[in-house]
């Protein structure tokens, strides 16, 4: 594979598109969800659920930057809803994310979706 | 199977486990064993970020950083005490004085990250028993060891096993204590004890990752170089350059957490 190919790759990871806070943000983005259906959420939209190691460390690191806030309870489930900080930060990242892919499809002279 | 998740989920840190515990163990138990690793690594993950941890207030996450704080310099005072006993990799004079050093800054980082003691009589009596319930059974072992050694025995002549347990109790003392000491900070709560703000914070936990960064360094370097392998010398080594990644980790955690100076 040639390395200018490898540095692409390694570029695309850098942009975080499948970071699990990003993903855990964008499925709130909707409203309030439980942990259960955060993952369902991002299952839909990625096809793949998260790990519970993985989705609890993103939901914790996202509390503690106070871009998601717990709510009350419903018996075992908790959910959390985005704070205007975490919304804020999440259309931040769409639209930066959004940009270096209009970018990147143009310079493959592909149509952006 | 449901056991081991449980099991697992129960290795998290209290104050994650109080929040998400039972939705950790339903998300895990539906997933089966595969999700073993993906929690693992999620546990492993959370104990090296006490700054993260579920918080009722800004101060409550200070105080476990600085916790961890005298947890990484107890620690790497216990690795470096290990490899100056045994003195082999350390020989030279150059290396014993850059270690010593390294002793000066982790009292140093002590003294940045140490909660410091409500000026009151109560704080004082708490932190005070919690001192003495943590710390008499290394004490006494401690000290045992030595009103033993300095009763007259000659280590010579005393039979292999008395000096192999007389050794045993010394390094389980010194561990024990470099155990219990983060525990009464954990213990006394924020009645007794007040964390530091978060610049002199920051400042510790550099100065303790730039004397484990220096002494992992100089002994890893020490362990390899002069023709010769000391296999302690190298252990010790990686696992002070590894308390250093931990910093490291809690360095980057404390700018991205919102600041409450």
């Amino acid at each position: 594979m040639p390395r200018s190919m490898v540095r692409c790759q390694n570029e695309g990871n850098g942009m975080q598109a499948n970071d699990a806070q990003t993903l855990v943000l964008c499925a709130l983005a909707d409203g309030p969800l439980h942990g259960y259906a955060i993952n369902a959420a991002i299952e839909e939209l990625t096809g793949d659920r998260l790990g519970p190691g993985s989705l609890y460390g993103a939901l914790t690191r996202l509390e503690s930057k106070q871009l998601i806030e717990p709510l009350d309870g419903q018996g075992r489930q908790r959910p959390v809803q985005l704070t205007p900080q975490g919304r804020e930060v999440l259309e931040r990242e769409l639209r930066t994310m959004a940009r270096v892919a209009n970018a990147g499809l143009r310079r493959l002279r592909v149509n952006p979706a | 199977m449901s056991v081991v998740t449980r099991s697992l989920v129960r290795l998290y840190p209290d104050a994650f486990r109080v929040r998400w515990g039972a939705m950790v163990e339903d998300e895990a138990r539906g997933a089966g064993w595969k999700s073993w690793p993906n929690l693992i690594v999620g546990i492993v993950d959370m104990w090296l970020h006490p700054a993260l941890w579920p918080a009722d207030a800004p101060a409550q996450r200070q105080r476990r950083v600085a916790t961890m704080g005298i947890t990484v310099a107890l620690a790497a005072w216990f690795l470096s005490h290990i490899t100056a006993e045994q003195g082999d990799p350390l020989s030279s004079s150059v290396a014993s004085g850059i270690m010593h050093g390294c002793t000066t800054l982790l009292l140093i980082g002590i003294a940045l990250v140490a909660p410091r003691p409500r000026p009151t009589l109560s704080a004082t009596i708490t932190l005070l028993r919690w001192g003495v319930r943590r710390l008499t059974v290394p004490t006494l072992l401690g000290t045992s060891v030595v009103v033993v050694v300095h009763g007259g025995i000659d280590p010579t002549a005393s039979p292999p096993t008395l000096r192999a347990a007389l050794l045993a109790g010394w390094w389980i003392a010194l561990g024990l204590g470099a155990i219990q000491i983060p525990r009464i900070f954990t213990g006394v709560g924020a009645d007794a004890v007040v964390p530091p703000h978060a610049g002199r914070l920051r400042a510790g936990v550099w100065t303790l990752a730039a004397a484990s960064a220096t002494g992992g360094a100089t002994i890893l370097g020490a362990a390899v170089a002069d023709g010769g392998f000391h296999p302690l010398g190298a252990a010790v080594g990686v696992g002070l350059l590894l308390l250093t990644a931990v910093c490291a980790g809690t360095l980057r955690d404390l700018r991205e957490l919102p600041s409450v100076d």
